[in-house]
């Protein structure tokens, strides 16, 4: 005979416990009587005691696991042979004790109806039982082999949006929610900030190239101070030079420049850079006093030129970002004055530039590179170009980008590879349904 | 804009559509003399006699038989069940006929019908007249399936079915009756087909059905006041079913509760939680899609009981914090 042993209910408002510490364990021979399990209740620890003699086994719940009450943390079986038959059968086959809601989300349950209506003090009659659902948050133990994750769909794209590891995440046996994924995202992002050069960025040298001596400047050697001339200024005379493209938008990213969205597009473009400089870090390298070294944080600034003038904004961590958060932050500074970013105040330092010229006539800029990084991306105006497609030519919206940079510390082959990689990355479905969705979320804020 | 109750809105639809086309008529039990078991049709006879407004003997089989064999003869009948249940006796004249005449026919006939009738329960009337049966029908491919909440969507649809070359099951909650709202002057028609949102909210997306609405909307006030935001939509249209506005709120909410009173297992919220998970909609899901429906039990006399068996409500607020909680949002 097999017998559950379940969390007793201590006290009228009691609806969980934390079960701290298994005093048996699997296979334990126990007497009636004996704690079994220690757990936390919001007051108190409890002991959880075996109901009956017989042998512990199937315990559910790991220490650290938060347990619902009246449900099963273990069984106890009379003999050995009953435990080979319990696994081998259907876990219904017990002569159990009365069991409230067990968390499975199964169809009508009428037991929980029975259950509800013994429970003193319970609400006033004529409260519908129609309702209960009992949470799936917590999974039924031995559903899935270990290892598998439970994640909803939801969590899972933003963890890939923000490449978030889903093992990271801590959840107690609850199913990871964006909640969770979004507080793992906010603790990587703020120890990054404090910490070292995150794991999966190497902070590595950036050798100087063959083309210095071309240029006519003696090569930066590791641990020189970085000659004041090099500013933007010195950049162009020592010939920044550039490499441009034009991208052929998806209808989706296209449409974003329509409408209201506003600075929805220019937020695209920051977070699509902010991908493509995590998969090509030799541009997102800054000079110090070692030379040109490739940063750890991908921290953007964005110069737009807008009808106040001048306005900088500055988008920290912008490869950690969801488009919708980099969207708010360049709309918050761009609706403030036209100021630059006062270095005193700003809380990174940015690795990168982009100057954007959409709102202006200009077909493509190729800016000089702001000191002291070494590479910043031009955004010219969309506007419908001719494009050869297959055997005929199409009008397709396109916009040109160019991507100036220094050529000591990076190569034209590097910067053509980059600007491949935001041209794919534009191009990618994803891309468009991420913006589709911020488009949506966007107009549904604006009209509640 | 005049304000009217639910019942008059269905009357006003019925009596504007009779004066416009002239092949309109009723038929069904107690409609012309008595005006109907709710009041619905009431002054209809008066007005249009009594070759428009057909009292009927008491054979459902007769008034669905009689209303198709009208229809195939060029008029367009709105027949009346007097408690929806009743259909149940037609189910052969609705099913096999109605629904599948015109595609038997290679669409040389159609069948415009209109069956209409109060359904659900809260009024006491026990199991045998209270059903909510609605599900049965959105199965039959031929058939569509309205179901409103408010006096201006029961209006706008009514003409809207009445106008409709098919069958039509028009779905009336016997406590929506008595429920007044706006309703818009002149030819105020609501396509079939259309979903509406009856609140924004970015929180929680509630689709509800019929006497479920009111109560919903209820629901999300009371949740505003603890900051949770609640989406409430209104299908109104069963089948065809208006899966792209459901979508559009779910990829928004990433949260899903669907309340209706019929009973859960093979209700419309089963089909509707299928097809959202089916959808582009999935991959913005923070929660698996719950249902909150009627019990599986036939509809108690006992007032008590009769309240339990369907959602109320209080329901849909816990429903709602704990799909919040669960969430960890």
């Amino acid at each position: 005979m097999i017998t559950d042993l379940i969390l007793p209910k201590f006290n009228m408002d009691m609806e969980s416990a934390v079960l701290l510490h298994w005093l048996r364990g699997e296979g334990d021979r126990v007497a009636a009587g004996d704690p079994v399990a220690e757990v936390s209740t919001d007051k108190v620890n409890m002991e959880v005691e075996a109901t009956a003699d017989g042998i512990l086994f199937d315990l559910r719940f790991a220490e650290g696991d938060t347990v619902p009450v009246s449900v099963p943390i273990a069984r106890i079986a009379s003999d050995e042979s009953d435990i080979a038959a319990a696994r081998g059968g259907s876990p219904r086959a017990v002569a159990s004790t009365p069991v409230a809601p067990s968390p499975e989300p199964t169809g009508q349950r009428w037991t929980e109806a029975g259950a509800r209506a013994e429970t003193p003090g319970d609400a006033a009659p004529g409260v519908s039982v129609a309702s209960s659902l009992p949470p799936t948050s917590v999974a039924p133990k031995g559903l899935a082999p270990a290892g598998r994750i439970r994640a909803t769909p939801a969590a899972r794209r933003l963890a890939r949006e923000l490449g978030v590891d889903l093992a990271t995440i801590t959840s107690a046996n609850r199913r990871i929610t964006v909640a969770l994924v979004g507080q793992a995202q906010d603790r990587v992002s703020s120890s990054a900030r404090d910490a070292a050069p995150a794991a999966s960025f190497q902070t590595q040298q950036v050798p100087q190239t063959q083309q210095a001596p071309e240029i006519g400047q003696a090569p930066a050697a590791p641990g020189d101070v970085v000659s004041p001339e090099f500013t933007s200024i010195g950049a162009r005379q020592l010939g920044a030079a550039s490499v441009w493209t034009n991208v052929r938008l998806d209808k989706s990213f296209s449409a974003l420049y329509q409408g209201a969205q506003g600075a929805l597009p220019r937020a695209l473009w920051v977070y699509l850079v902010a991908r493509a400089l995590h998969e090509h870090p030799r541009l997102n390298s800054s000079y110090g006093r070692d030379g040109a070294v490739a940063q750890p944080g991908v921290h953007i600034a964005v110069e737009v030129a807008g009808p106040n003038g001048l306005v900088a904004t500055l988008v920290c961590d912008a490869d950690r970002r969801t488009l919708l958060q980099i969207d708010r932050e360049i709309r918050s500074a761009t609706s403030a004055e036209g100021r630059a970013i006062d270095p005193a105040t700003r809380p990174c330092q940015p690795t990168f530039t982009i100057v954007d010229f959409s709102e202006t006539d200009v077909d493509g800029v190729a800016p000089a590179p702001r000191a002291p990084h070494v590479a910043t991306l031009g955004i010219g105006r969309r506007a419908p170009r001719v494009v050869a497609m297959g055997e005929g030519l199409r009008i397709e919206p396109t916009v040109q980008v160019a991507l100036s940079f220094d050529p000591r510390a990076v190569h034209e082959f590097d910067a053509a590879s980059f600007l491949a990689t935001l041209t794919r990355l534009a191009m990618t479905p994803d891309v468009a349904a991420t913006s589709l969705r911020a488009a949506a979320s966007i107009e549904a804020v604006a009209h509640a | 804009m005049s304000e009217m109750s639910f019942a008059q809105a269905i009357r006003a639809a019925i009596r504007e559509e009779m004066l416009r086309d002239e092949r309109v008529f009723l038929l069904g039990e107690d409609i012309g003399v008595y005006g109907g078991a709710f009041g619905v049709t009431d002054g209809l006879l008066a007005e249009f006699g009594p070759e428009r407004v057909r009292d009927t003997p008491i054979s459902e089989a007769a008034i669905a038989g009689a209303a198709i064999g009208a229809a195939l003869g060029g008029l367009r009948p709105i027949a009346e069940f007097q408690f929806f249940d009743f259909v149940l006796l037609a189910m052969d004249q609705l099913v096999n006929q109605a629904a599948k005449i015109r595609y038997m026919f290679g669409g040389t006939v159609s069948v415009p019908i209109v069956v209409r009738g109060p359904a659900g329960s809260g009024t006491g009337a026990a199991a045998q007249h209270s059903q909510s049966l609605e599900a049965l029908f959105t199965h039959i491919p031929g058939l569509k399936v309205v179901a409103p909440s408010t006096p201006a969507d029961a209006k706008g649809l009514l003409l809207a079915a009445i106008r409709d070359p098919n069958p039509v099951i028009f779905v009336e909650h016997k406590l929506l009756y008595r429920t007044r709202g706006e309703v818009p002057e002149g030819d105020f028609v609501v396509p079939l087909g259309q979903a509406d949102v009856k609140r924004p909210g970015r929180d929680v997306t509630i689709i509800a059905t019929q006497i479920m609405v009111p109560r919903a909307l209820a629901a999300a006030e009371r949740l505003a006041g603890e900051g949770i935001e609640c989406e409430v939509i209104d299908p109104r249209t069963l089948a065809p079913l208006d899966v792209a506005t459901i979508e559009a709120s779910v990829v928004r909410t990433g949260r899903v509760i669907v309340v209706h009173e019929a009973v859960k297992q093979g209700g419309i919220g089963a089909e509707i939680a299928a097809q959202i998970v089916e959808g582009p909609a999935f991959d913005y899901l923070d929660a698996p899609v719950r249902r909150l429906a009627g019990q599986p039990v036939p509809i108690p006399y006992n007032k008590t009981l009769e309240r339990c068996a369907v959602p109320q409500e209080d329901d849909i607020v816990s429903a709602v914090r704990d799909l919040l909680d669960d969430t960890g949002g």
